[in-house]
């Protein structure tokens, strides 16, 4: 008989998981579920990725990564990021940012711990912070705060047991953006109480509006305290390849690179070639901004135009999150209906954690016209809807 | 001005771009946005909107050609007299003078070959300053007006975190 672990079992599927087989089901949808960019990969990355596999730089890597991308790495973040880091020994190339979150957690934590998770939220972080054996504290986000997380908030849900605070701004699934103000009080509270902080800053680069990305790693004696998290996907169309990178204190770092040897050896090594461009790509990522931009505003101005829905206008990231609350439905249902009679695919906000119930998550990674058809269908939708009622 | 050519690239992308969507994307006033467009119409900076065609996917087929021109550039009107008479022909979609060997640069579509054929012998060998052509006749095409014609490659699953 097949057994597999009790524990694993207890832990659920991802939401996104069970609604990607409605999904897969269907045909002539248009999907507002994605959560990757719809740019190609830059042109120098790629071509540095096809020089990599035509020079036969197919071998393993050092467990930390290429030292050369690291270097990089590290001049990047001194430069936007005002964070110093070592590339020697504070510097670790993952596969993919999914893999440096396991190891923050799994390095810093031991069982019985808790991790504050402001909600909604990234669908790993829960999970991540189970299979380290320990707990995750939600802390809601509101619409009301531009969901912000707040300070106060944070502060409540501190106990002896707390060990960590995860920050993610910009904030995948909401847009949020955290002011500086807001990471200072979260600073204040991690100096106060001895907690870590892993900011995922994956979508550092996708902010609108002039406003600003903050390295809650760069403020005053928070350098040994923070894990950064960060990677190509999101800035660079580069999430099939699986690259990220994280920074910390070199203790927190090799700690995770412990983990890393024996799990992963080391990440894509034609991926870490590719990546050694990513400073000659920046262009591209200017442009896919800009355009980024424009199906933000799109997409935000037409779902507030709708009769029953609103959104505030997300600062960040490629996600609208709107507010359902008016149909009366739960955000499962909605997204379900929605997929069924308008052929509309979005996330619902509870795969996102409870505090998402009420919204769904839309990708405005997806063309203009994709987005336009889309808002006729769920207006359409809508339509039908109030007469029923 | 920088609102003119912010306009003016969303237009380019899409003739038929609604002056809400142009407002709400470019933080405008759709009025602004409407005002603006007929300025720009009327000083002659936007000429006309149209469709882009794939005549190949279309039931009617067109015959494409790229004519190159050398003309003997005429005193006081230089090269602009002869490419503008040129231009009038219905069948002339692009008309320029540039640099090289040759002089005008044509883009031509008709019904037949026979058509561009009739163009190249009776509209511009007729002509006393052109002294010589250059006809290709478009094979296929990949890109017109901006608009890429395969098919896009590559897939996202429909749903990702």
């Amino acid at each position: 008989m097949t057994k597999v672990s009790k524990r694993v079992k207890g832990i659920p599927f991802s939401g996104i998981r069970k609604f990607f087989d409605l999904v897969s089901e269907r045909k002539d949808i248009i999907s507002l579920g994605v959560g990757e960019p719809d740019f190609p990969t830059p042109a120098p990355m790629k071509d540095a990725g096809i020089r990599a596999i035509e020079m036969d730089y197919t071998a393993y890597t050092s467990n930390y990564g290429l030292l050369e991308l690291r270097e990089k790495i590290a001049e990047k973040l001194k430069r936007e990021n005002g964070i110093s880091a070592n590339p020697k020994n504070q510097i670790l190339i993952t596969t993919g940012t999914s893999e440096a979150l396991d190891l923050s957690f799994r390095a810093i934590l031991d069982p019985g711990g808790e991790v504050i998770v402001p909600e909604p939220s990234y669908v790993s972080y829960n999970p991540c912070v189970w299979f380290a054996h320990c707990k995750p504290v939600p802390v809601p986000m509101k619409e009301e705060n531009q969901f912000r997380v707040q300070p106060s908030d944070i502060k409540k849900n501190i106990t002896k047991k707390t060990k960590a605070i995860i920050v993610a701004s910009p904030n995948n699934p909401t847009g949020g953006v955290l002011k500086k103000e807001d990471l200072e009080g979260i600073a204040e509270l991690a100096i106060k109480h001895d907690l870590t902080v892993i900011s995922d800053e994956l979508y550092e680069h996708l902010i609108y509006d002039n406003e600003k990305h903050y390295s809650i790693g760069s403020f005053k004696n928070m350098a040994d305290r923070t894990i950064t998290i960060n990677g190509f996907s999101k800035a660079y169309a580069f999430t099939g390849w699986r690259l990220g990178y994280v920074t910390a204190s070199p203790e927190i770092i090799e700690c995770m690179m412990k983990i890393h040897q024996y799990i992963m050896l080391s990440a894509p090594t034609i991926s870490q070639h590719a990546a050694l461009k990513f400073e000659e790509s920046k262009r591209y990522t200017k442009e896919m901004v800009e355009e980024y931009d424009k199906r933000r505003k799109l997409l935000a101005s037409g779902l507030n135009d709708i009769p029953g829905l609103s959104c505030i206008t997300p600062k960040g990231a490629f996600y609208v999150f709107a507010n359902i609350k008016k149909t009366g439905m739960s955000s499962e249902k909605f997204a379900e209906r929605l997929l069924k009679e308008a052929g509309v695919a979005v996330v619902p906000g509870n795969s996102f954690g409870e505090s998402g119930e009420g919204y769904i998550r839309m990708s405005y990674s997806v063309s203009r016209e994709s987005i336009k058809e889309a808002l006729e269908r769920i207006k359409r939708f809508m339509e039908k809807e109030k007469k029923k009622r | 001005m920088k609102d003119d050519s912010r306009i003016l690239e969303l237009l380019e992308e899409d003739g038929r771009i609604s002056n809400k969507d142009i407002a709400s994307m470019l933080g405008l006033k759709e009025k602004e946005v409407e005002e603006k467009i007929k300025e720009l119409k009327k000083s002659g900076v936007i000429r006309g909107f149209k469709a882009v065609v794939d005549w190949r996917r279309a039931s009617r087929k067109k015959v494409m050609a790229v004519i190159q021109v050398k003309v003997i550039p005429q005193a006081r009107e230089g090269f602009a007299k002869t490419c503008l008479d040129i231009s009038k022909d219905k069948r002339v979609v692009d008309a320029f003078v540039a640099t090289g060997e040759y002089d005008l640069l044509l883009f031509v579509e008709a019904e037949t070959l026979e058509e561009v054929s009739g163009f190249v012998t009776e509209r511009l060998a007729t002509r006393k300053e052109v002294t010589g052509t250059n006809t290709h006749i478009i094979l296929s095409q990949f890109k017109r007006d901006g608009k890429l014609f395969a098919d896009a490659a590559g897939s996202r699953l429909p749903l990702s975190p």
